[in-house]
């Protein structure tokens, strides 16, 4: 999306703290709204606890540590010298 | 299991009936104390871009009425009792955060270069901007060390020159004092990106100094995303 013919490119609403249209449900589809979106939500915010590994049909691909760690499952068994959940040594 | 949205001071107004969370699952609040949690039943999900996007759609709701404290995605619960032990348990910091960030949003502005640079030594080249050519593979034990070498000079260099561009951008808020974080690189293609934390009743002057930077860095394209929540200030 483009600002007024500037080229400059905006992917967000207009704003105003009385605004209903600043606080639209709308995301955005494009590219960098995704950026920030996941850049945002898996690497930032209060960290609670827990743990979450990222699974394609089947096979955990990227282990997310909700300290902000977002690494290989193999490096991390690697650096946390402990079972993942899952593992079958784990049970 | 319970999802966690965010953390919210007790009284503020809560989640609308029909309001929607991960999975489709019915947001609904938990208070303990002076604070609340916005959580819905189903938890340890794996992240998908239809699941952050449902997960960001209630912490926008809550972000609409008062400012809350963002949880990363995948915060979960074992049942309201650990919930409530969670904010008795850090109720300090919670409130201490709250007062931080106020009634104030995040805003971001990312930064990219306009042109389609691949030059050797460019931000490009050095996967701060477009992707770089592949170099040849090296034959011998040296060469591969001197390769590495070059590419951490390469990769320093461009770091260099990726900080003094933030540098600039934030310079133009700078009349604004807003608190700032900034990340280098971040993505494919990014030379990297700013987030500020901005009161409700500036967000349109932070738009328009955004807007201001297209005219003093015409080799550099903006985007500016937001509000949202404070995710990069607690």
């Amino acid at each position: 999306m483009t600002d007024g013919g500037t080229g400059r490119e905006d992917w967000s609403v207009d704003l105003a703290p009385d605004d209903a249209e600043i606080w639209s449900d709308d995301i955005g589809d494009d590219a960098h709204s995704l950026v920030d979106l996941v850049n945002r939500l898996l690497d930032k915010g209060v960290v609670i606890t827990g743990d979450v590994t990222i699974s394609v049909a089947g096979v955990d691909l990227v282990y997310l540590g909700l300290s902000a760690v977002l690494t290989s499952v193999t490096t991390a068994r690697r650096h946390l010298r402990r079972p993942l959940p899952g593992d079958a040594d784990d049970r | 299991m319970l999802h966690g949205y965010c953390i919210r001071q007790a009284g503020e107004p809560p989640p609308a009936s029909d309001l929607r969370g991960v999975d489709g699952a019915a947001v609904r609040l938990i208070e303990f104390g002076l604070l609340g949690i916005w959580l819905s039943e189903g938890a340890a999900k794996s992240p998908s871009i239809p699941r952050l996007r449902q997960h960001e759609t209630v912490v926008r709701a809550a972000l609409r009425t008062a400012t809350p404290l963002p949880l990363q995605f995948g915060s979960s619960f074992q049942d309201e009792v650990a919930a409530e032990r969670v904010l008795s348990e850090r109720s300090d910091e919670f409130r201490d955060k709250m007062a931080r960030v106020g009634q104030r949003v995040e805003m971001s502005i990312q930064v990219k270069r306009a042109e389609l640079d691949g030059a050797p030594g460019s931000l490009a080249a050095a996967g701060h901007g477009a992707p770089a050519s592949r170099p040849p593979q090296p034959t011998t034990g040296r060469a591969y060390l001197e390769s590495r070498r070059e590419a951490l000079e390469r990769e320093e260099a461009a770091r260099g020159e990726a900080e003094t561009i933030l540098d600039d951008v934030e310079a133009a808020f700078a009349e604004m004092e807003l608190p700032a974080v900034r990340v280098v690189g971040g993505a494919p293609g990014l030379v990297g990106s700013l987030a500020h934390l901005v009161h409700r009743q500036q967000v349109r002057q932070y738009r328009e100094y955004a807007n201001s930077l297209d005219s003093t860095r015409p080799e550099l394209r903006f985007a500016v995303t937001g509000p949202w929540a404070p995710y990069s200030f607690v």
